[in-house]
């Protein structure tokens, strides 16, 4: 989305729930990382958002299945217990795309989010947080598995 | 007309927890339908805006690899009842939807 | 095997099957079974399936289930459920308890029409009697979506099958006698899966038990893709290759009888989410 394109979709929204609310939605939000999103490989996705230095921290809390039941329907939760958490990225290492959201926490918020994914095949998830400038990260490695008779 | 975004939030002293849901295929690009055997085109949400009382407080990007109906769940700071909480998406054909209700 | 001995043995296959369990003792005999496989699970938990033995997998259940994908769904059943037939009346109105807290009930042996009655053919019949067509039990948009709504208006009754009188039991026994066979060209029954296998790991999934399969369907597989009871019983059927009965016919009534009646006394929950 080119940026005045991305004003004017903001602008809607605005006018969308001003008509339901009658207060103002304060445009805000990071240009898409288009590339990022388009990259098939999770290294360069991961320097593509500026993550390729990351270091891996217990304080970034990952909750995802050990086994995947159903590759398309998978809750991960995210939580960063670093201060000044900004933004929360998810990324599972076997996709044909890896990165799979971008997340920017604002004012009001806790650094915290849960989503469903899903998943080309058994392989890392990683969240990735950015904190006071600096980039950490959690992995879980999560099976993906098929089947039919657990009614 | 996409279908009416879900929402449901409970209030913990001044924390509420926001869950919703958001009926949308998500098509991956990679399906293939079963009765004209051909690629169902992407088609999916890609950004997603959350407001508190018409401020906003998550702005997420988002690919075709989000599930089918997705589910978002954030938590809000220094909220109480009556405060306002509003979701809004588009997805990557321009097409958009929202919906605000009030903490109970 | 001398001809005594063979014939010893038919009697004692005859008088284990002819002679006869009540209901009551089947019923016992196989939560038996189970509660010895699976030590310390509450009888209540059955109702998870082969997610009862697995606490990672049931804490990813309950985090879909705080608000599953297919609410949109059921939301559209309610609608079903809601919207007054063209005479102005509605479902509520035919069924007992304004069809509140009632599915447990269901299948019930209608001494009248001498015939098994699914919740189902109940909602069906509501229909019949106000002129409306039937639904066709193999329709997930029609009797898929307003039995996931109807059938959650009865979550947290406990299941209570009544098998009563002669003509009751006859058709217990023969959803029994279903459940027992062997069928399909992989030969397998019902009870060689569900109740002999429970519990262990086929095509890398735990097999559930068959007491608390009949508490929590209708179920959404993949979150999405709403199966009935007979719906399931069909795809089972296909997985072991035989050629299902059909939906809502008689053979898979009198099933739903005997195996509703297995699971007396646990919880309900409809339209749960399942892989």
């Amino acid at each position: 989305m080119t940026r005045a394109a991305r004003r004017s979709f903001l602008a809607r929204l605005a006018g969308a729930i001003c008509a339901l609310a009658l207060v103002p939605l304060r445009a805000f939000g990071a240009e898409r990382n288009v590339e990022a999103f388009e990259s098939k490989d999770v290294a360069k996705a991961l320097r593509l958002i500026g993550a390729a230095a990351a270091i891996e921290s217990d304080d970034v809390v990952l909750k995802a299945p050990d086994i995947a039941e159903n590759s398309a329907l998978v809750h991960i939760e995210i939580e960063s217990k670093l201060p000044g958490t900004e933004t929360i990225w998810v990324l599972a290492d076997k996709n044909p795309q890896p990165l799979i959201a971008q997340f920017d926490l604002l004012p009001g918020v806790d650094p915290f989010v849960a989503v469903r994914i899903k998943m080309a095949d058994s392989a890392f998830i990683r969240a990735v947080v950015k904190a006071n400038g600096k980039y950490w990260y959690a992995k879980k490695d999560t099976k993906v598995t098929i089947g039919g008779c657990a009614g | 007309m996409p279908e009416a975004i879900r929402m449901r939030i409970t209030l913990s002293g001044q924390k509420a927890t926001v869950k919703v849901l958001m009926p949308h295929p998500m098509e991956s690009g990679l399906r293939i339908d079963p009765q004209t055997k051909e690629l169902v085109p992407k088609h999916f949400i890609h950004h997603v805006v959350a407001t508190h009382n018409g401020r906003t407080v998550l702005d997420a990007q988002w690919s075709q690899a989000v599930s089918k109906n997705p589910f978002l769940e954030f938590r809000l700071q220094d909220a109480k009842a009556g405060d306002k909480v509003g979701v809004a998406w588009e997805d990557n054909h321009g097409e958009t939807n929202s919906f605000e209700t009030e903490i109970k | 095997m001398s001809a005594a001995h063979v014939a010893a043995c038919v009697l004692l296959v005859l008088a284990s099957v002819a002679a006869g369990a009540t209901p009551e003792e089947d019923r016992t005999a196989v939560v038996r079974t189970l509660e010895q496989r699976f030590p310390g699970v509450p009888l209540d938990d059955y109702v998870l399936g082969g997610l009862m033995r697995n606490p990672a997998s049931r804490s990813h259940y309950e985090d879909i289930m705080a608000f599953p994908p297919f609410i949109a769904d059921v939301e559209r059943g309610k609608v079903l459920w809601e919207t007054p037939f063209r005479n102005g009346r509605t479902y509520a109105e035919c069924l007992p308890g304004g069809g509140r807290m009632i599915a447990g009930k269901y299948p019930l042996f209608d001494a009248h029409e001498s015939r098994v009655i699914t919740f189902e053919m109940a909602l069906n019949r509501c229909r019949h009697d106000n002129g409306e067509p039937e639904y066709r039990y193999d329709d997930r948009a029609t009797m898929g979506l307003l039995t996931a709504y109807a059938r959650s208006l009865s979550d947290g009754m406990r299941m209570d099958i009544r098998v009563e009188g002669d003509a009751a039991r006859a058709k217990y026994e023969d959803g029994r006698r279903l459940f027992y066979r062997r069928i399909g060209q992989m030969n397998f029954s019902c009870a060689n899966c569900h109740l002999d296998n429970a519990g262990k790991i086929m095509r890398m999934e735990t097999i559930s038990p068959v007491v608390g399969q009949p508490a929590h369907f209708p179920i959404f597989r993949g979150g999405e893709t709403v199966y009935t009871l007979h719906m399931r019983y069909t795809r089972c059927m296909e997985q072991v290759r035989a050629q299902p009965f059909p939906m809502g016919s008689e053979a898979f009534n009198n099933l739903e009888y005997f195996h509703s009646y297995l699971s007396n006394g646990l919880p309900m929950q409809a339209s749960v989410y399942r892989r």
